[in-house]
């Protein structure tokens, strides 16, 4: 027991990111003003309230834009596409995608594999 | 309050690998205390910037002071500033801060970075630091891409094309090639940029701005009394940072966007009025961005703007004279000071072969870090030649 306030809140590290089951990342929703974001926070960023719920984002987005690295990076191999994406509930993301931009196809799907490196990543809905 | 800069001075930037953060630093100090006609002993406050000396030097902590006793510096405030890429315009934005609050009269701002270690993965790892690691790591995040993903976007749209991006490039090899303080002084030719090694679509390497040594230096001073030879005097006019604000919708301004426009009524004029610019082009065509983001041109306009020669050396709105990160170089810490320094040299009518038309106002805008969307900080500095 300790008199010193918010001394027992949960770590930041053991905040979830993502949700394998469900196929999708896990952020945070203000229980005021609704405003999701990712990674999680303690506070809104955009009204300031404390205290906010963890919430699953949306599995389907939009590409925003895209960009093919030519230069390996700590021990992953190029060249690997990165991108921009707005998901269906507004959330900005970016990450690691798979499937071939020049397509013009710009919906993608959220997939995590915490397998892998990275643990999740956009694959564009070519089919 | 009128602040002034007293004087400016640079070490080259580019590849210096027999020389320490001390020998770069101790060029730029020495020429701008020479630049002022001022000494040591009349300065009373420094703003030390560096970002990766501490990854890639070992030199975690103190770092101003282990290059500043070297010079004679060692009883007055000594603070040390990391902002990342931005770290030199926050150095700038604290000495003036210090300034307006009276705590100092003469001030030494002062950024060095040394790159160039012989051992690459070190400097692109220290270069990712300037992310979130927790969301970056796995990610093998580079700045080159950040860049990439935002032009490529505009590309798509059909605003801008490749022969655009690639003029950037040669505009500012132009620049560079007049600049001795520049790291890359070869002129390019547009097939050149467009045939050099894809970094990252869609970037070559003639577009990106390269690891570097290198270091700047600013002597900022308020109520002191003007030079007795008649030079032309350099006054800032409005210092302005920034953090990241989180693009929650895309119709949000960029945090460039908004850093200017406080900038711009702090001096009460409007970018039309700025005469020359310093961008942060880390990668060359990043500037297109900025003619729109610092409202030199309506949004979706840059690349007419780009195409009109405004923009150019000897254009009416010229950016980036001095070549900008992609060709004078872009030592990380020592960027935002070095802007500060070219733009002195511009009003004042000393930039020799790269001077720009006769011009009364000029602006510096540094961009540092990023976090998934903005940058993590972004200062504007106005700068107006005064009749002394």
């Amino acid at each position: 027991m300790t008199s010193i306030p918010n001394l027992d809140l949960p770590r930041v590290e053991d905040r979830r990111r993502w949700d394998s089951d469900g196929q999708c990342l896990v952020g945070t929703r203000c229980p005021e003003c609704s405003t999701l974001i990712w990674p999680g926070r303690s506070a809104c960023p955009s009204c300031g309230t404390f205290g906010l719920d963890e919430a699953p984002l949306a599995r389907e987005g939009d590409l925003l834009s895209w960009t093919r690295v030519f230069v390996p990076l700590a021990g992953i191999e190029a060249p690997f596409i990165l991108a921009q994406v707005r998901l269906d509930d507004g959330v900005l993301l970016f990450g690691h995608l798979r499937g071939t931009p020049e397509s013009g196809v710009k919906r993608v799907t959220v997939h995590v594999d915490e397998t892998q490196r990275p643990p999740f990543w956009f694959q564009l809905d070519e089919s | 309050m009128t602040i002034y800069v007293d004087g400016v001075g640079m070490h080259p930037f580019g590849q210096f690998r027999d020389k320490s953060v001390i020998d770069l630093a101790r060029v730029a100090i020495l020429n701008a205390l020479d630049d002022a006609g001022v000494r040591p002993g009349d300065i009373d406050a420094v703003y030390s910037s560096n970002s990766m000396n501490g990854l890639l030097g070992g030199q975690e902590m103190i770092r101003g002071q282990v290059v500043l006793r070297e010079l004679g510096m060692h009883t007055v405030p000594i603070t040390n500033i990391e902002n990342a890429c931005a770290s030199g315009s926050t150095a700038i934005h604290q000495a003036v801060l210090a300034l307006r609050a009276g705590a100092a009269k003469r001030v030494l701002v002062v950024g060095f970075e040394k790159m160039f270690v012989d051992d690459r993965d070190a400097s692109l790892a220290a270069l990712q630091s300037a992310s979130d690691l927790s969301v970056t790591r796995d990610l093998a995040l580079q700045f080159t891409a950040i860049y990439g993903l935002r032009l490529q976007a505009r590309l798509e749209s059909g605003a801008v094309t490749l022969d655009d991006l690639a003029d950037v490039a040669v505009k500012s090899h132009e620049a560079g090639a007049r600049n001795p303080y520049a790291q890359f002084r070869k002129r390019v030719s547009r097939d050149e940029v467009l045939a050099s090694r894809m970094i990252s679509d869609p970037l070559t390497l003639l577009m990106c701005s390269s690891i570097s040594d290198g270091a700047a230096a600013v002597v900022l001073s308020t109520d002191t009394p003007a030079p007795l030879d008649g030079r032309a005097r350099v006054r800032v006019r409005s210092s302005v940072l920034r953090s990241g604000d989180f693009l929650l919708d895309a119709k949000q301004k960029s945090t460039a966007t908004l850093a200017a426009e406080i900038a711009y009524e702090e001096a009460g004029v409007g970018p039309t009025d700025i005469g020359v610019f310093e961008v942060h082009d880390a990668m060359a065509p990043a500037e297109l961005i900025y003619y729109e983001d610092l409202g030199l041109c309506a949004p979706g306009e840059s690349a007419d703007y780009l195409r009109s020669g405004m923009t150019a050396i000897d254009g009416k709105l010229p950016v980036n004279p001095s070549g900008g990160l992609s060709s004078r170089g872009h030592p990380v810490g020592a960027t935002g000071v070095a802007q500060i320094a070219e733009l002195t040299w511009q009003l004042r009518g000393e930039a020799g072969e790269r001077q720009v038309h006769d011009t009364q106002l000029a602006l510096a805008q540094n961009s540092g870090g990023w976090l998934e969307g903005p940058p993590a900080a972004c200062a504007v500095h106005i700068l107006e030649r005064s009749a002394s």
